[in-house]
Parts: C-alpha cells; structure tokens; sequence
C-alpha cells in the first residue's frame, strides 16, 4: 500500500457519523469501531474514490502538521481499516 | 404486539446443538442460553423456564419448569424475552429505568447493580412517576424519542428497599432467582401508563465521586453507550445487527446523552436527583 494506493469499502461494513466521529459495524464479525473527527474526515475522502495521496493532501489543507507527518499518519490508519477487514486495496488500473 | 403463551410444564431438556450465545453472571452463572431452533429461538433460563420466540419476533411460548412460579416466569417474559423478541421485530429496547421529569421523561441506562432501580424509586418517592425500573421500549418519530410504559413495578434489593420505602406499598411474590423484592405501583409509587418524550439519557457510572458529577457524552462514545445497553436477540444475524445498529444509531442522535456519577450513599439521593433535574432545566434552557 502506497499514497497511489485507493481503497472501498466492503459491503458488510456500515458507518454512522455522529457529532463528527464516526462508528463502523462489521456485519460479518458483529465488531464496533470508533474513528475519531480526523478519521472520518479520511473515511469520507477515501469514499470519495480518492488515493491516499489526494486524501492526504487534503487533510494536509484542513490541518496543521506536515505533510510528511500526515502521509505516514493517513498510510498508518488506512493500513490499520484494512488490517481489521474495513476497507479493501482496490487493484491498480 | 406478542401473541404469548405459557404452556405445560416441563424438563429443560439438552438440545442437540449448542446455544450461540450466552450471558453469563460476573460469577460465572449462566442467566441466558441462546440457542436456533426450527421454528426460531429458543431461551433457556437454566432452572427456571424455556421461552420459543418465533423467527419473526411476533410469538413467544413460554415452558416453565413445575416448580417455577407465575410471578418468576411473568417476570423474566416482561424483563427478558419481551424485549429481546421486540428486537426481532426491530423495536428497539434498552436496559434503562426511565422516570417523568418536567414535561418528558429521563432514562437511566446502567447494567445489572449500577443503580436503575435505586434511582427510578428516588424520583418516584419524589414528586415524579415511573414507567419502567428495566427493559425501556420506546418508538421513535422523526425528531423525537418517546418512551413507553412498561410493567408497573420496581424491584429493589433489601438495603434500598429499607432506605428509600417506609412501608405502605404493595409487594409482589418475591421471585425465585433473586432475593429482590417486588413493588406494585401505587400512590405512593407513581407509575405514569402514557407515552413520554424522552428528554435526557444518563448512563449510570460508578467512579469514587465526592458530589454528582454528570458530563455530556458526545460522538462515537454516545453511541456506544446506547449499544451496549440494548437488547439484541441474534447477534449472529447481519440483517438484524445492521437494522439494530441504524436505529441505535438514530435514537442516540436524537437524545442528550450524560455519563452519571454519584456518591452510592443513600441519604445523597435527593440530592441526585436536584442536579438531573437541573441538568434537565439547562438543557430545555
């Protein structure tokens, strides 16, 4: 996985948001996972189709840190979606 | 609505498959076995009773052992079955005491011990009526939450029974898996039978505090906290986790939802229940 990389969502994973957080349900392990503001902002983008370097990027207009920080930060928290079977790599055009 | 019937009693057999999920007692007994069976689910209270809810959560038959008596089992269909079937039917119900405050209502959702009763009686012997001590049913609009009333009684363990009722109130038969004692409804322990709005939530805590302290809950953190006391009868079941994860979803959106912490001191209480109140008031404010 790299910043040229996109993700989707499974369709057995369901979001909510709510007072700018966001809880995931995994309909297939019945699992609940909470994302912070910064972490649905990324979930939205990446639904938008983005790669993580577009994502990153615009986080990096929305918040103040670097970019090198918030590309490792956004490459860290997507590995970890995926790691828990909430976003699937989508496979290279 | 449930179409309910008790049958004859009878053996709790063994079933030839194992039950799919459990709650189990912090000492280990069991209080629940869940198990699928061909005409939909079968809950067995060990030593107590069987109860059949059919797959769409719209017929439950009860099948109590012979020497269970009617008030337990009248009990565990209204506390336990009743509301686990109506999330068959994608109804949602939570573990919550809900007391009428100002115009509305004020649910208090807590796990077995935290103090739902405790404090529904509080407020009842206080100027305010109940309309559940457990198992909160509610029916949700669009830009409001209403409670319905549920059994009218409240069951109490000795200690809160002794502190907060001098006598003068109608008990039940005491029920055979718990040594709490029952209370009917009455003048002197208001229970209100119409629909409430439901105004406040406050999930009940128990941190060492010197005074109350009640703290909005905001995000992620308010859902979960309607979730987990939520009645769900197949957590095994995608369809229904998703219906009963989107009306959670929404009921908790609609609700102020608080943490609550208090002194477990029963002289306090009144106390308690002045600061809700006053909670109440700032949020209408």
């Amino acid at each position: 996985m790299n910043l040229d990389t996109r993700v989707t969502v499974p369709p057995q994973v369901m979001a909510r948001e709510v007072g700018g957080e966001t809880v995931l349900l995994d309909l297939a392990s019945g699992m609940y996972f909470g994302i912070d503001e910064v972490g649905t902002r990324i979930w939205v983008l990446l639904g938008e189709g983005k790669t993580l370097g577009e994502v990153a990027a615009t986080i990096a207009e929305e918040y103040d840190a670097t970019p090198e920080q918030i590309n490792a930060d956004t490459l860290e928290f997507v590995g970890l979606l995926v790691e828990k079977g909430l976003a699937d790599v989508q496979p290279c055009d | 609505m449930i179409e309910y019937h008790v049958g004859l009693p009878c053996e709790q057999l063994p079933l030839a498959e194992e039950p799919f999920h459990r709650y189990v007692f912090p000492d280990e007994t069991v209080w629940t076995e869940f198990f699928r069976v061909p005409k939909g689910y079968l809950l067995r209270f060990p030593g107590l009773a069987d109860f059949v809810v059919s797959q769409d959560g719209e017929r439950v038959q009860a099948y109590p052992l012979a020497d269970t008596d009617a008030g337990t089992l009248e009990h565990l269909y209204i506390n336990q079955v009743y509301p686990l079937a109506l999330s068959r039917q994608g109804r949602p119900a939570f573990h919550a005491s809900v007391v009428t405050a100002g115009t509305g209502a004020v649910a208090f959702l807590g796990t077995t011990g935290m103090g739902k009763s405790t404090l529904a009686t509080a407020f009842a012997r206080n100027g305010a009526s109940f309309l559940t001590d457990d198992g909160m049913l509610i029916e949700q609009s669009d830009d409001e939450v209403m409670v319905l009333p549920n059994h009218p009684s409240v069951r109490l363990w000795d200690d809160s029974l002794a502190a907060l009722i001098d006598g003068g109130i109608e008990k039940a038969p005491a029920v055979s898996f718990t040594s709490k004692s029952r209370l009917i409804a009455g003048d002197r322990l208001p229970y209100c039978d119409e629909p409430k709005r439901l105004l406040a939530a406050f999930v009940l805590d128990w941190q060492e505090v010197p005074q109350c302290h009640i703290k909005p809950v905001h995000g992620v953190a308010q859902v979960m906290a309607w979730l987990s006391h939520s009645f769900l009868l197949d957590v095994g079941d995608p369809g229904l986790i998703a219906q009963h994860f989107a009306w959670t979803h929404r009921v908790s959106s609609a609700v102020s939802t608080f943490t609550l912490d208090y002194p477990r001191d029963y002289g306090y209480l009144p106390a308690v229940c002045e600061c809700i109140l006053q909670q109440i008031t700032e949020l209408k404010g």
